[in-house]
Formats: structure tokens, sequence, C-alpha cells
């Protein structure tokens, strides 16, 4: 008995040193995304409005993309007592994921009574380059993992204490407002967990839990009320049902086809927006349980810190996640598996209703921990087996080799993550964005006005976060930058020449820049070529990223 | 039975054969390579280096394995120098492995699942792709699937192990990929049958690896003198790329993890585009559904099969596992359709299974008519890409299988009479291979007076090439090419290496004679000559 809760703090401080050590700095570069987060956490802390001078909001205007606003709240603490820094911005992050190996814990134990699957999801995850990717980072969608295991363990236990039910309601509530994958798949997370347990279900169900009906009720009336007011739009604008080239693949299948003499009704039936909105979402689901996503080539896109080129599992976890498949197949799983499974087949329908390449780790969040959950079922079962077929012997020898095995691939990962990944990732994780305002900020006296391009993409908020503007000063500009939305541009960067104190974002335009006090930053090819800069910067591949130009010397 | 298997059979050999000479747009540089050989072989006894009866084809690029070229042979000797004499080989072997996996698969399962497989198989792109081009892929799957069905056969009658070994060996006299698979499929098969085979003793197991032996020693002498290897080493992880710094395990289990990744199998296939049709996975996504349903219950009922049964089906799923592995140990073969070919097989019955599995459990009304759903959406789908393969893949292709050749050739050939040199531009793409076929040159003539395809600076002037006989000069076109115009001369010129200002033809002393067009009606070459 002993021996496990010391196995389990162990476990719990791995996870929790690999998720906090060094966050300032590593995951390389701090988003737009996590500087928006951020700011409006700051915002809120010290003036109860966010940026916009909304109070309280149930989303968050941010850059037009219209947030989830729960990372921000939960982020109030730290930035309040910390102050703002990248490192109080992603502390929220770790640490709701070094608790969701906790949570995860308490959920494997629940559903499946057995300690030792527990314990290996719960170690798992902890190693997960995926999870540990996600935590590190200010990144909405790792919430999800934390709220919904937590959901499940109280929803488990409420089921003989209702009083945890209401903690149950509160988590999967939460989760409503954590990310948007997280809030479309949490109603489906529900049915199947209610559907699951529904022998345990007797009596006046309605009267027993009437308050935690009671409060799911309340966030589900929230949401659908915040749909109205923003939260909707980027949902659509990223769907598949709006492709970025606007039907244009469509229909040039369809011209090549009546090119060639096909009828138009059947060059319509064979190239049409069902066909295509249907290919999508199948390529887009499947692609996340695809063998390269999940065990060799992981992500597409770098700017949520993982790495691509790298499984978001471990290479050895191909065995076990089979194994557990096949246990599965032949129903020697664990009691509930059929739930962990359903989970993980339901978890990516939100990502594959968005579109991309697909393989966006963030998106498929949702899909942690029952993906690890059995991963680690895969290597009990194959345990069990090994004992059954060649002694006890022999499978703790298989059991040790399989941990030492995972920890050096954990130990790989870490100098990936700190070496390797760092000049790869940093132009997509936007780096150089503090070294170029504190240089901005001990020159900025001699100049009247300083322009920031647009390609500094939404530059107001480097502005914001970095020289922390008070928030008050911001929400009386972003009065006037509202007018973005009457133009009906989609977002606010997209707005040209809108300003806050002396800086003024938009284009670059050198005519009306030449000769004038104006400091201007912006991406070199913006610029003459002949130009001579004030500082230049660059990631940390050697490539260039922005010049800082007097605009005297035009 | 047999009118329904002939009834099947005509369309599935009609939609084979059906502008074979259109679709794939054009012979590109391989396919025109196994009809000169072919050709060569036919008329010489000889390779077009003058090598007698080879093992080893000697080519311009490389050593060639030489079954498809034995194959085509009697094909070109009938047909001619002709797409259909080309790729006729690839039909009728795609046809035979058609055939073969009907009577493997009704030993592993029954006659149904057989039949589905093999409608499976017909339709299937993967396959439908490489019947219709000449490439070794096609011509391997058959003798695996025989090699494979013998060896089954042979566990209950030694004799037909000799044919097993016959199939399996001359495998790997087609297709490189084979010479690793081959061996380790057999040590695979051996194991599941061990028992069996240890009971035939020693004697007739000893005939056997003779027998074995002696089929292959031709290839093994080759292999030893290490021509045989060459191609193989070329593409192999080891070398080359520096850029990537990853080990070599780490690069072999990333090229196996994507050979089974989805992208790859259902929905963007290969990323060469003359091994894939653009929209469409090597198979169809409705056969995901099936595949999936098909090892699940595999797996389920595995345990309750019989003792011979269970061995059938490790068969099969082995053969899934290592048909992957040659191919992964080479550059880019995760994705490579041609290599991995092998994997097409197990994946098909797979689909098969799960597809009957399927229909047999619709019992009541309303699951027969959820079936009769997919059975229509199955038929869309194959509709569709056939749809896809015929019209639309051939202009999106064309680039890749370096079509314009053939049009250019024949002009040249109806035309040199009145020149007395004809100069061709050789750097576009390979001129001379395509230019013997197009041409139909005499090979007994070629094997005696070339010599070297090097360029050498200014054969002619205005010209760094080489030439064949005295007439045909082929080579880099110096610019400015108006230079090369002579009332004599007949030019050839590459619109995107030698003519990038088209306007030099309006009003100088050139006279342009044709323009060879692609199917997007941009320009391939320009043939001319000097104004009289």
């Amino acid at each position: 008995m002993k021996r496990y809760y010391i196995l389990l703090s162990l476990i719990f401080t791995l996870a929790l040193l690999v998720r906090v050590v060094g966050i300032s700095s590593y995951p390389v570069g701090f988003t737009q995304d996590e500087a928006g987060i951020g700011y409006d956490a700051y915002s809120l802390a010290l003036t109860g409005k966010d940026q916009w001078g909304k109070a309280w909001p149930l989303t968050l205007r941010s850059f037009g993309d219209f947030k989830m606003p729960l990372y921000s709240y939960l982020a109030i603490p730290s930035v309040y007592f910390l102050g703002l820094s990248e490192f109080s911005v992603r502390l929220p992050g770790a640490l709701l994921g070094t608790l969701a190996v906790f949570t995860t814990y308490l959920m494997a134990i629940k559903l499946s009574g057995r300690k030792e699957l527990a314990l290996l999801s719960a170690f798992f995850l902890a190693i997960s380059p995926w999870h540990i990717g996600l935590s590190r980072g200010a990144f909405e969608a790792n919430l999800t993992t934390f709220f919904i295991t937590l959901g499940v363990w109280a929803f488990i236990e409420g089921l003989k204490s209702p009083r945890l039910m209401i903690l149950s309601s509160l988590s999967f509530g939460l989760n409503l407002f954590s990310y948007h994958s997280g809030r479309f798949f949490t109603p489906l997370l529900i049915i199947i967990l209610v559907a699951s347990f529904r022998d345990n279900f007797r009596g006046n169900i309605l009267n027993r839990y009437k308050i935690p009906i009671l409060v799911f009720g309340i966030f589900a009336f929230a949401t659908f009320y915040s749909m109205f007011t923003g939260a909707a739009k980027r949902g659509l604008d990223i769907t598949i049902f709006n492709p970025t080239d606007n039907w244009a693949y469509v229909s040039n299948k369809r011209y090549g086809l009546i090119l060639e003499g096909t009828p138009l009704f059947f060059a319509r039936l064979f190239s049409n927006k069902l066909l295509y909105v249907f290919t999508q979402f199948y390529k887009n689901y499947f692609s996340y349980f695809s063998t390269t996503f999940l065990f060799s080539e992981g992500v597409a896109e770098a700017n949520y810190g993982l790495i691509p080129g790298r499984g978001v599992l471990y290479a050895l976890e191909t065995v076990f996640v089979v194994a557990s498949i096949i246990s599965f197949s032949t129903k020697k799983g664990f009691s509930k598996m059929g739930f962990i499974i359903l989970w993980a087949i339901l978890a990516p329908i939100p990502a594959a209703l968005t579109k991309g390449p697909g393989y966006a780790a963030n998106r498929a969040a949702t899909m942690m921990p029952a993906i690890q959950v059995l991963s680690a079922w895969g290597l009990v079962f194959l345990y069990g087996m090994l004992k059954g077929r060649f002694g006890k012997g022999f499978a703790r020898v298989f059991l040790w080799a399989s941990l030492i095995i995972l920890l050096g691939s954990l130990a790989l990962f870490l100098a990936d993550y700190r070496y390797n990944a760092p000049p790869k990732n940093s132009k997509s994780m936007q780096y150089g964005m503090r070294d170029i305002m504190s240089t901005i900020n001990s020159i900025e006296g001699k100049y009247g006005r300083i322009h920031l391009s647009r390609t500094l993409s939404t530059p107001n908020i480097w502005v914001q976060f970095y020289m922390k503007v008070p928030p008050s000063e911001v929400q009386d500009a972003s009065d006037a930058w509202l007018r973005y939305e009457r133009l009906g541009i989609k977002y606010l960067d997209q707005l040209n020449g809108y300003s806050l104190g002396k800086f003024t974002f938009g284009d670059i335009a050198i005519s009306e820049l030449q000769g004038m006090n104006y400091l201007v930053v912006g991406r070199p090819e913006e610029f003459p070529s002949n130009v001579v800069p004030i500082a230049s910067f660059s990631y940390l591949d050697g490539s260039p990223s922005y010049i800082m130009v007097d605009a005297n010397g035009l | 039975m047999t009118v329904l298997a002939l009834l099947l059979f005509l369309p599935i050999a009609f939609l084979r054969l059906w502008r074979l000479d259109k679709v794939p747009i054009a012979l590109f540089g391989d396919e025109i390579d196994v009809g000169l050989q072919a050709y060569s072989i036919s008329e010489t006894g000889r390779d077009y280096f003058g090598n007698r009866l080879p093992v080893l084809f000697h080519s311009f690029a490389e050593y060639r394995l030489p079954m498809q070229l034995y194959l085509d042979a009697p094909f070109i000797k009938i047909l001619g120098l002709t797409e259909l004499g080309v790729r006729a080989p690839s039909v009728v072997m795609g046809l035979i492995s058609i055939i073969a996996i009907f009577f493997l698969v009704r030993k592993i399962f029954d006659e149904k699942v057989a039949v589905v497989s093999a409608i499976f198989l017909s339709l299937s792109p993967w396959h439908f792709i490489y019947s219709r081009q000449a490439n070794d892929a096609g011509i391997l799957l058959p003798f695996i699937l025989l090699g494979t069905l013998f060896f089954v056969k042979g566990m209950e009658s030694y004799k037909f192990l000799f044919l097993s070994s016959l199939f399996f060996c001359l495998g790997i006299y087609t297709y490189y990929p084979a010479s690793a698979f081959v061996p380790l499929f057999i040590i695979l098969l051996v194991l599941v049958y061990r028992k069996k085979i240890l009971g035939y003793g020693a004697q007739k197991i000893g005939f056997l690896f003779l027998a074995t032996l002696i089929i292959l020693s031709p290839y093994l002498t080759q292999f030893i003198s290490g021509r045989a290897t060459e191609r193989f080493s070329y593409i192999s992880v080891a070398p080359e790329n520096k850029s990537n710094e990853r080990g070599i395990a780490e690069r072999v289990f990333k090229n196996y993890s994507k050979s089974f990744s989805f992208s790859f199998l259902f929905s963007e296939g290969d990323p060469n585009p003359r091994q894939s049709v653009d929209g469409w996975g090597l198979l169809y996504r409705f056969d995901l559904i099936f595949i999936l349903f098909g090892l699940f219950n595999l797996i389920r009922s595995f345990a309750e099969l019989s003792e011979e049964r269970k061995k059938l089906v490790s068969v099969l799923g082995l053969w899934l596992l290592v048909a992957p592995l040659p191919s992964s140990l080479t550059e880019g073969g995760g994705t490579h359709a041609s290599r991995l070919i092998l994997m097409l097989a197990p994946l098909t019955v797979l689909s098969a299974l799960g597809f009957m599995l399927i229909l047999n459990g619709a019992k009541n009304f309303k699951s027969k008519l959820i079936v009769g759903v997919l059975l229509l959406f199955m038929a869309f789908e194959v509709v569709r890409f056939f749809q896809s393969y015929f019209t639309l893949w051939p202009k999106e292709s064309w680039r890749l299988w370096q079509s314009g050749f053939k049009e250019a050739i024949s002009f040249v050939k109806a035309n040199e009479g009145g020149y007395q040199k004809v100069i061709l531009n050789n750097t576009y793409e390979p001129m001379l291979p395509r230019f013997l076929f197009w041409y139909g040159y005499d090979m007994a003539l070629f094997q005696k007076t070339f010599d070297d395809d090097k360029h050498i600076q200014n054969i002619y002037p205005s010209l760094n090439g080489f030439k064949l006989g005295d007439k045909f000069y082929f080579g880099e076109l110096v610019k400015p090419i108006e230079n090369l115009a002579k009332e004599d001369n007949l030019v050839v010129a590459s619109a995107e290496k030698d003519v990038t200002n088209p306007t030099i033809f309006e009003d100088s002393e050139l006279k342009l004679l044709n323009v060879i067009y692609s199917p997007e009606k941009t320009p391939i070459f320009y043939i001319y000559t000097q104004k009289k």
C-alpha cells in the first residue's frame, strides 16, 4: 500500500519537474496567443475587465479570434502576484498539467479498480512528449486533460455521494470554456460516461442530482449565451465548411471533368462541396489515428512548442497500443475499457472538423489521457500474458526493461526539446519579441512615434505585454480599434493604422514614413534593400526575423 | 461458377486494356527501357549493350532484373514497339494475380471471401495503376501470391513445394525488394509450419534446397559479383543524405510507420503522381472500415480457429508485417507504392473479409438497407476513381510521364529523308532510348556502332553531345540555338531548356516545322530548320 504512494509521489514529482523547470525559456519564444491570454489575465486582475473593456467576459475578443476565457481566468492569481511575465502566464498551464497526472491516476483507479494500471497511466502521462509539450506553454488546449479527468473521477465518486457530483458538474462546466475542441467534446464525453454507468442510475435521478444538474445547466446556458456574442465566429471560420481556397479545388476538378467531355450532371456528382467536406473530415479524423502521427512523425506544425518529426507517443508505445487493442478485441480488457476506447474514438471529431493539414496535437488534446491509459494497459496486459506463459521472473524483466526504455526515451525527448527543437521551432513560436521590445524601450525616447509592421502579427500585443501598458490605457485605445469590425475585417491586425499611445500598427508605407522622426520595425523585405537598420534580429536558426529602422534614414 | 467467373473476368480485363495506349499518357523512361531491351533481345538475342541472354540487363541507367524484359519480348515481337507491346505483360500478370489471390484466399478462408478478394483486388486503385504500366512491381505480385499458394498446398502434398520454390525464385528475378522479402517470409513460413516440414525428413528437404539453389544460381553468381546489389544499396538508408542526422534504426522505423499510415494508404497515396492518382489513396476509403473490421474480427476469433486455420491466418498476418520491411530500408521507401506493392495482397484480403462479415451480419431489413446504401456508396467511389483515372489523371500527370517524345520522334522519322543531320536535345530528358524506341532503330546496328553517350564539347558546331551513326546527334544545344539551323539540319529543341524565347521563330531565318504540345497546351518541343 505504502509503496504505491511512494511511487505515485515519485511520478508526480517527475511530472512537476519536467513541466515547470525552465518554462520561461522553453518552449523557445512566446506566441501571440500566449501573450494575448496573459495580457487579458493582467487586465482582468487589475481592472476586472479584458483589454477591450468588457467586464468579466465569457469569451475574450483578444485579436478578434474570440478566445475561450478559462486560461486567462486561471492565470489571474499568478499574474497578479508574480507580475506579468512569460513565467507567470505559463505557470498555471504547467501546474494544471502536473495535476492532470494525479487526476489521471484517480480516474484510472476508479474506472478499472487496478492500482498498477492507474500508476502506469499516470506515469505514461507524466512522461508523454505530447502532454509535456502542451503543458509547458500557455496553451488553452492543455486544460482539458485536467478538467475531464477530474470530472470523470468526481462523476464516479458522485454515484455514491451526490455532493461530489457537483464537483464533476463544475469540472465539466469549466471545460466548456477551456478550448474550442474541449467545448465540443465535453457533451460527447458526458453522454458516453452516463451511458457507461447507466446501470448505476436508479430511482429518482433528477431529485438525487438536482444540484449538479443545475450547476452544469448554468454553464451550458452560459455557453449557449456566449455563442451569440462572438465565440461562434472563430469556430465557424476555421471549420472545413469554410475552406481557405474558397472551393477552388472543387471547381478546378469539376472544370477538368467538363473539359474532358463529362456531362455536367456527372461532373457535379463527382466533384462537389458535400463530397469535399466529407473527404476532408475523413482525412483529418483518421490523421489522428495514423501510425505517423502517434509514433513517428507527430505534429505538422511547431506552433505549440511540439516537435515535428517526433511521434506524440514514444516509439515503444506502438507495442503497447497494439497489445491494448488486441486485448480489447479478445475481451481481455479492464472494466470500463470500452469507455476509454470510445473516448479515444470520439475525441478527434472536433479537431477533424477544423481545416488545416490535420496532425494538430493541440486540437486533438482531448484524446489525452485516454490514449495514455490505453498504452499503459498494453504494458499491464503484456506483463500478465508473459507472466502466464514464461513465469514471473521473465515478466518482471520485460516490465523493467520497458520502463527503463521509456525513461531513456524521455531523456532523449528532453534533450531534443532543449537542444534541437529551439532553432527549428523559433520561427513558429514567434521567438524574439522580448528582445525587440526591450530594444525599443531603450531608445524610444528619441522618436516621436514608433511604427510596428503588421508582419509582427498582432503587433499591439507585444507592446502591451512586454511594456506592461496599464490596462486602462489599452481599454481606452481599443475603443477606436473596434472599427475593424465595422469595416468587415476579421482580425484586428488586418486593420491598417491603429494606435496605442505613441505606437502605431499597420503596413509600412515607405513614402509616408520617409524623413519622419519615427522608429519603424518590420521584416527586412518590407524595406528598400539598401536601408541601414539600427538593429537587426534573427531567429535561432540564424535566419533574419525583423529589423529596426530610423525613418529619417529612409 | 465458371460462367460467373467469366462474366466477372471480362469487364476486369476490358478495364485493363481499354485505352492502354493513352492512359497513362505516355511511355516514361523506365517503360521505354523495358520495351527497348525486349526489342533488342527479341531481335538479336542480346541486351542493347550486346550481352547475350543476360541475367541482368545492362541499361543506360542501371543493371535491371530480367523478368519483365524477357516477358515483354514476345509481346514486342507481336505488337511492335508500341505502348500496348510494352504494357501487355503488366496487364497479363495483373490478371494472373487476380486469379492467384482467388485460389490463395479460398485456401485460407472460403470461396466467397476469395471471390470478393479477387474483385476487390481487380478494382483497387493500387492494383489498377500497376496493371497498366510497365513496372516490375506489378509483375512481382502474382509470383509471390503463387509461391505462397503452393507453399500452403505443399503442406498437404510435398511436390507442390517445388512449384512454390520456383515462383518465389522467379519473384527474386523480378524486382529487388523480393530479394529481401522472400527469404524473410520463407523463414517465417517455415517457422509456422515447422512440425510439418521437419516431418518431410532430411532427404526431401535436401532435394528442395538443391532445386532452389539451381534455380537461383544464375542470380547468385551475379549477386556475388556485386552487380545485383548496385541499385539496392544505392537507395538504402545508410549512405547519402547527411542532412538527416537521425540513426538508421529510427529512419527505418519511420519508414515502416509511414507505410502503414492512413495518409499513404487511404488519402494521399504515393507522392509520385505516376504511382498515385491525385485525390486518391492507394486503397479506397471504404477499405479502411473493412480492414479494421476484418482485423478486429480475426483477432477476436483467432483463439477459436482450428489449428490449420490459425496457421493460414498467421501466414497472412506475417506477410503484412514483413511486406514493408524491404522498402523501409530504402530512402523514401515509406511511401513508395512500387516497393510496397506486396502489402496490397494481405490488405485486400482483410478488406474482403471485413466486407463479407458485414454482409453476412445483415440479417434484418434495417441492416440490409444500411448495407444497400453502403454498396451504393462503394459503387460510387469505384466509378469516381475510374473517372479520375481515365479523364483527369493523364492530364495532371503528363509532366512526370514525359509525354511528347512519341510525337516528336515520329515526326522526325517521317521527315528525316530531306536532311543530312538530325540534332536532338538531350538535356530535357535522356533522348537516346526514346529515340531508339520510337524510331524503331536497328538494334544490331546499334550494338555495333554505339560506344558512349557522354557529352563531348562541340561534337558539332554549337552542340555538346554525342552522335549515333553519322546522322543523329544528341546533346546540349548551345545558345543561340539559331546557329544550329542549316538547310540540311533538322533540329528538335526543348521548350523548357532551349527555346526560352519562342519569338525567334517569327521573323528570323528559321523555319518552324512543328511544335509538340502538352495536354495543357504548353509547348514541349520545337522542331525547326533553316528557311530555304
